[in-house]
């Protein structure tokens, strides 16, 4: 994993410090080296950490005749298949890394290379005969990819303070993408929260040459008509989905040149990585584990389960309320996003844990519940469309009790409770059905915004979400037109950014995901909705597909969302003091977004509490007006400047400009 | 929808158990429609009429005819 930028310049060459100090602002994703290629139109930086072929793969590294650099970020799982394969058409290569298969790809392949690479990237590449730069991401958005254009070309960076080095680039937030942000819980690709700051879209190949820029999809979610999927067979689908997440976890474990370790978060899907991981190695699999203070949050006993099971070498950190806090300004400079949870900040001590104990590779679980159907978005989703079969039931009712347990304890609550629960969002013609209630919770948030921003606000974000949706979802099912929309918006944009890189690479640490696999998602994507979500059941064919190496208490249990304290981290006994200077009313009004006797009542009231027993809609409210003023402090307003360190100096220099003594 | 109504039935978890027959009977319910496509009135919605996979049987071929 690793961090790249580079700047294409029509009106001449690109400025060297400037890269520089552009590479440098990446170097907590790549330390263990630095590299830039620079002709007279282009520059690529590279920030390097390094994991597969540690000797021969420092970057940016190109073709042996020179005409075509890469700067790369991720990994190609398939590299060594692929390798072989281009050997076999008469490529020949000088290092044992999956960067120069990715050159040779493009020579041979040009743009159709991507749709063979199963893997995760950030990558650009410079093809200098043909004045062409490519810049590409995977297909789910694993991997960041931030630009900027101008009208001489373009600048582009796996973090957008990278960007922000470049002291032409006016900062500020975004209106359309602060109203994503608090509607959908963030920015969707092409956009951000950032003026003038797009990202490379997940799935797609963005050319720029002398002829201008063009976008090209190289992969989609897509979902078969309902009751047209191809596998109908449970027993075949169990089978079959065992053999692609053990390939794809295989791959994820044995293709890398240092250790790997995993993650156990006490639920299913790590619990399943690790399992299957841990058969390819001799040694104990290194594990390790995030657990909370309060016990309302912990999942320590399941955990605890998994290492006696793995027979695991294991690691956990305790995390309260007040560590959050703590970090939470760090946090936020990582995002670089607002966020409506404090969940990133656990994952950032983590992370960490992770790196000092001389690890800097882990699988994780991550996106089972958005291929294989485990969020209660999709079962409230199908909860609601049953109620709404026949809202005179007398019986329906009490289906809300299948998501809610607690409800069949307090039964006078129950009928108070469905009644709000169905109350709304029941066109089944409405393809976002699913997400309705979601959306209009969070966009309670837009209501705290000054009138200026409530005006600059005030498009429908979510109706031109849904016009984006292919047309053939009116005949997908309605649980396929759910996960469309959550690997379009949350996966990318919330889970693999800023609860996923962001905190890993922080501390560099990569992260590797094998429920995301290419073959393995296909797959999932053509599976009948009932193999995914049996009525109520989440994740069916996992859990069936793994009976025997996940316990039975484990796969058997209520999912509980990973959760961390959201206000409590902010007010109370160990308030941290930045917190005041962020909410202070000044502070508030410099940044122009939220009106500042709203923002204070906010406060107030959680102060009052000391952040405790907030409904789901405050602690997003509160957690929202943080982030967003630190994101302003921190990222627009350039606090986060006088960090910056002298900038190293780069080992790998393909510099076509500098005379050979000046490199 | 060409798949099998046999296959269909020997995915859902029947017979139903627990101390909550009614709530079990919903969620069979709820898997039965969603795989079928039909609506069941109140009165089907029972631990009798959702509780075997023969019951469960009956009540898809009154509502879509005989397999």
């Amino acid at each position: 994993m690793c961090g790249i930028c580079g700047v294409l310049s029509r009106s001449g060459p690109p400025d060297r410090d400037l890269l520089v100090r552009m590479i440098d602002q990446l170097s907590h994703r790549g330390p263990d080296g630095s590299g830039y290629y620079r002709d007279h139109t282009v520059a690529l930086g590279h920030a390097r950490l390094a994991i597969i072929d540690p000797a021969g793969g420092a970057q940016p590294l190109g073709t042996q005749d020179g005409t075509v650099w890469v700067a790369f970020n991720g990994e190609i799982f398939n590299y060594v298949e692929l390798r072989d394969e281009l050997r076999r058409l008469g490529h020949r290569f000088r290092t044992a890394s999956d960067t120069e298969v990715i050159v040779h790809a493009f020579e041979e392949w040009g743009l159709d290379c991507f749709p063979r690479f199963n893997g995760q990237w950030a990558v650009a590449l410079w093809d200098a005969v043909a004045e062409s730069l490519v810049l590409s991401r995977d297909r789910l958005g694993i991997r960041p990819l931030y630009v900027h254009r101008r009208p001489d070309g373009l600048a582009f960076a796996s973090e957008v303070k990278s960007l922000f080095v470049d002291p032409r680039i006016t900062r500020a937030l975004d209106p359309v993408g602060l109203a994503e942000t608090f509607t959908l819980w963030s920015a969707v690709a092409p956009r951000t929260v950032f003026d003038g700051v797009t990202q490379v879209e997940p799935g797609t190949a963005v050319v720029v040459d002398r002829q201008g820029e063009t976008v090209h999809r190289y992969w989609g979610a897509s979902f078969p008509p309902r009751g047209e999927e191809p596998g109908q067979d449970v027993r075949e689908n169990e089978k079959r989905l065992r053999e692609l997440v053990v390939e794809a976890s295989r791959l994820r474990f044995v293709r890398s040149d240092v250790p790997v370790g995993a993650y156990l978060s006490g639920g299913l899907d790590s619990a399943v990585t690790a399992s299957v991981v841990a058969r390819y190695t001799g040694a104990p699999l290194r594990t390790f584990s995030l657990r909370f203070a309060d016990e309302d949050f912990d999942e320590g006993e399941y955990q605890a389960q998994m290492v006696r099971r793995l027979g695991a070498e294991h690691t956990d950190v305790v995390v309260d309320a007040a560590d959050i806090g703590a970090i939470f300004p760090d946090v936020v400079l990582h995002t670089e996003a607002p966020v409506l949870r404090s969940a990133p900040a656990p994952l950032y001590l983590l992370s960490k844990l992770v790196r000092d104990s001389g690890v800097k590779v882990v699988v994780t679980g991550e996106g089972a519940d958005e291929v294989l159907a485990g969020y209660d978005v999709f079962r409230e989703a199908r909860l609601r469309s049953f109620w709404a079969r026949d809202p005179e039931s007398r019986v329906r009712d009490r289906a809300v009790e299948l998501l809610y347990p607690w409800l069949q304890r307090s039964p006078g609550r129950a009928p108070v409770f469905a009644r709000q629960f169905f109350g709304q969002d029941l066109d089944p013609a409405d393809p976002a059905q699913s997400h309705r209630p979601r959306w209009h919770a969070t966009s309670a948030l837009l209501r705290m915004l000054t009138a200026e921003w409530q005006e600059l606000t005030s498009g429908d974000v979510a109706g031109a979400l849904v016009e984006r949706m292919p047309p053939e979802h009116s005949g997908w099912d309605p649980l396929s037109r759910a996960q469309w929309l959550e690997m379009t918006t949350l996966l990318p944009g919330y889970i693999l950014a800023s609860q996923g890189d962001r905190m890993l690479m922080a501390h560099s640490v990569e992260g590797r995901f094998p429920f995301l696999d290419r073959d393995l998602v296909d797959f999932a994507n053509q599976l009948p909705s009932r193999h995914k979500l049996l009525g109520m059941e989440e994740k069916y064919l996992l859990k069936r597909s793994f009976a025997d190496l996940v316990p039975e208490s484990i796969r058997r249990r209520d999912k509980q969302p990973y959760r961390a304290p959201d206000a409590a981290s902010f007010f109370g006994p160990a308030a941290p003091e930045w917190v005041e200077d962020v909410l202070s009313p000044g502070a508030v009004r410099a940044a122009g977004v939220f009106e500042p006797a709203v923002a204070a009542g906010l406060a107030a009231k959680a102060s009052r509490s000391g952040g405790r027993r907030m409904s789901n809609t405050d602690n997003m409210r509160v957690l929202g007006v943080i982030s967003t003023q630190l994101v302003h402090e921190l990222l627009i307003n350039g606090g986060a400047d006088s960090r910056t360190r002298t900038p190293s100096t780069p080992q790998t220099v393909i510099d076509t400009i500098l005379a050979p003594q000046e490199r | 929808m060409d798949v099998s109504r046999e296959l269909l039935l020997a995915e859902l978890p029947l017979p139903i158990s627990g101390d909550d027959p009614e709530l079990a009977a919903i969620e069979i319910a709820i898997a039965v429609e969603e795989s079928f496509g039909i609506r069941l009135s109140d009165g089907e919605m029972t631990a009798e009429h959702l509780g075997t996979a023969s019951a469960v049987a009956a009540v898809v071929a009154r509502h879509i005819g005989p397999d």
